[in-house]
């Protein structure tokens, strides 16, 4: 009792008469757990972000976005999407282009306007109504509400919806849709954004198949306005990430690792001095070099631990801000579960700071190899 | 009986050997190790005690003949270094009580033990003290002190009187006195012959090294 009593007291002076070395074993360990779970929430949330766009575009989904400038329109370029109603067969398919023209709802919202022809979208929400064609998608708006807006000044009179899946693949944003014929009356409205999104049936071909055949059409037609987006960009791109993540889960175990055992090394080789002739005159009273050793490595590994919780406690009040301001969008993050996060990669964190302390406990082991009749007088 | 046998040890980076093939025994009573400065007796005392290790031979310790090991060092041996190593971070209190813990005394002994010896050398009042506040002379008793705590069997001590005055000497040398059974021993390695007035035996090094 009186030997583990002593213990602590040597460790509470020790830490009175030379602070900055206990605060720097609190801090460094703290620091890094900081910097190293800021890396790994990175990670986890871009992970994250990878499987909700999984999720919303699905496996089967291929998305086609098509830019004409007014140059390629004046050479007669016709869109891709003219070509594309020919795989039909292949795959569910819907055309959209984009008119440009000042939209504004009684609600204050400005929709996207789009555009299609009768004969590529037939679904029974659509209107059959020529005099009033106008539907209205919004997710956060009930459907089947007859809303006021303007479209170039002029009233009109909308029917709101909920955004079908294949649209949803396509943007979450509020959207407002027509028959080309409808636009007649703006012959001044710019087109030039064509979309066309494909859910394919696996019984003609699979998604990858399909994808491959409209880049290989992109190519051979030298369309550089052409973007086409589908799971298997989104798979690699995970693929890519898992790789990326590991490489850093490495680097932070060992890299760290080795940063934090040379820093405490460092501070254990000032104090060789001092705990060689502590560890030899508690040696001869018949103190094992074991208990000794375990009052060292506890010191450090409680040192060690503060940091890393304080600095846990301190990321799990703050992650919010810290990837807001990384850039990540605030709807990711609301899917974000920090505990469980750190749950599986404190682990990385935790190994690499209990690691690192094993490691500085080197120079203390040698020294206390010393025979006591070598190191006492 | 306590032995050296044909024991031979160098120090770690010197070319000449301390002891080759050296033979001893030490009865029990105190012995005094004299000899001139560097001629082996501290690195023989330390080598009784199992804090240097021969490179051949053996130390040989009673009742067993075994060599001295860890539970020897915690429950049988006293030891006193030339420079005294008293914890600094401890009271004098402290410094005694955790010999004698770590000897695995019981409470009641300890307490008994050790106002025994503060009363015997004379540090009543300085048991609340650390080790920076003492004069040498209370420094010397008090690290005394805590060799007799744990009551060991054989108390080892270098130079114990070196630089004291004629009033600390006699006080250490009463404590000696009452501490000594028949079956403790005590080996002392001193220049100082005031400590003749013990009843002893003599072990004296060669002039020349071993």
């Amino acid at each position: 009792m009186m030997l583990f009593r002593y213990l602590i007291k040597d460790a509470c002076i020790r830490a009175q008469a030379a602070p900055v070395k206990t605060l720097t074993k609190l801090f460094i360990a703290g620091l890094l757990t900081g910097f190293s779970g800021v890396i790994l929430l990175s990670f986890h949330i871009t992970e994250r972000n990878i499987d909700q766009r999984l999720e919303k575009i699905g496996t089967d989904t291929i998305i086609l976005r098509e830019h004409l400038d007014l140059q390629q329109t004046a050479r007669g370029l016709a869109p891709l999407q003219d070509h594309l109603r020919l795989i039909k067969g292949h795959a569910a398919s819907y055309f959209l282009s984009q008119a440009h023209l000042s939209v504004r709802t009684a609600t204050d919202t400005r929709p996207i306007l789009f555009a299609y022809r009768n004969e590529d979208i037939r679904t029974d929400y659509l209107s059959s109504d020529q005099n009033n064609p106008l539907i209205y998608f919004d997710p956060k708006f009930p459907p089947g509400i007859q809303l006021k807006l303007e479209i170039e000044k002029q009233p009109f009179i909308a029917l709101s919806a909920s955004p079908p899946n294949w649209l949803k693949k396509l943007t979450t944003e509020p959207t407002l849709i027509a028959p080309d014929s409808f636009y007649e009356q703006w012959p001044q409205a710019k087109r030039g954004n064509y979309f066309a999104v494909f859910e394919v049936n696996p019984e003609n071909g699979t998604t990858a198949q399909i994808s491959q055949a409209l880049k290989s059409l992109k190519q051979s037609e030298d369309r550089d306005g052409v973007w086409i987006y589908d799971a298997s960009q989104l798979l690699d791109e995970k693929e890519t990430l898992n790789h990326q993540q590991n490489i850093w889960r490495l680097i932070i175990l060992f890299g760290f690792g080795i940063t934090i055992s040379l820093i405490l090394s460092s501070i254990a080789i000032f104090e060789y001095r001092e705990s060689r002739y502590i560890t030899a005159l508690l040696k001869s009273f018949g103190v094992k070099t074991i208990w000794i050793y375990f009052q060292f490595i506890t010191e450090s590994l409680i040192l060690a631990n503060i940091g890393l919780w304080s600095a846990i406690l301190i990321l799990s009040k703050t992650w919010i801000p810290i990837s807001l301001s990384l850039g990540f969008q605030p709807s990711l993050l609301e899917a974000i579960d920090f505990t469980a996060f750190i749950q599986i990669e404190g682990l990385w964190i935790f190994a690499f700071i209990h690691c690192g302390v094993v490691i500085s406990s080197i120079p203390f082991l040698m020294g206390a190899r010393n025979p006591v009749g070598i190191v006492l007088e | 009986m306590l032995s050296a046998n044909a024991i031979t040890f160098r120090y770690p980076k010197r070319s000449t050997p301390v002891f080759e093939n050296y033979n001893l025994e030490v009865h029990s009573g105190i012995t005094l190790f004299k000899g001139f400065s560097g001629c082996g007796k501290s690195t023989l005392l330390r080598l009784f005690a199992g804090y240097l290790q021969p490179q051949s031979g053996s130390i040989s310790i009673p009742p067993t003949h075994q060599s001295p090991d860890i539970r020897f060092k915690r429950e049988r041996l006293g030891y006193l270094f030339q420079k005294l190593n008293l914890i600094p971070n401890l009271s004098i209190r402290h410094n005694m009580m955790m010999a004698a813990e770590i000897a695995a005394l019981n409470p009641e002994q300890i307490e008994a033990n050790l106002a025994r010896w503060a009363t015997h050398l004379h540090i009543e009042a300085l048991l609340d003290k650390s080790p920076s506040e003492l004069s040498v002379g209370q420094q010397q008793r008090a690290a005394i002190a805590r060799v007799f705590i744990k009551e060991p069997e054989i108390i080892i001590l270098d130079e114990p009187t070196s630089g004291l005055d004629d009033h600390n000497t006699t006080c250490i040398i009463n404590a000696l006195n009452d501490y000594m059974t028949p079956s403790r021993y005590c080996l002392i390695a001193t220049h100082d012959s005031r400590l003749e007035t013990l009843k002893h035996q003599t072990h004296s090094f060669p002039s020349t090294p071993l």
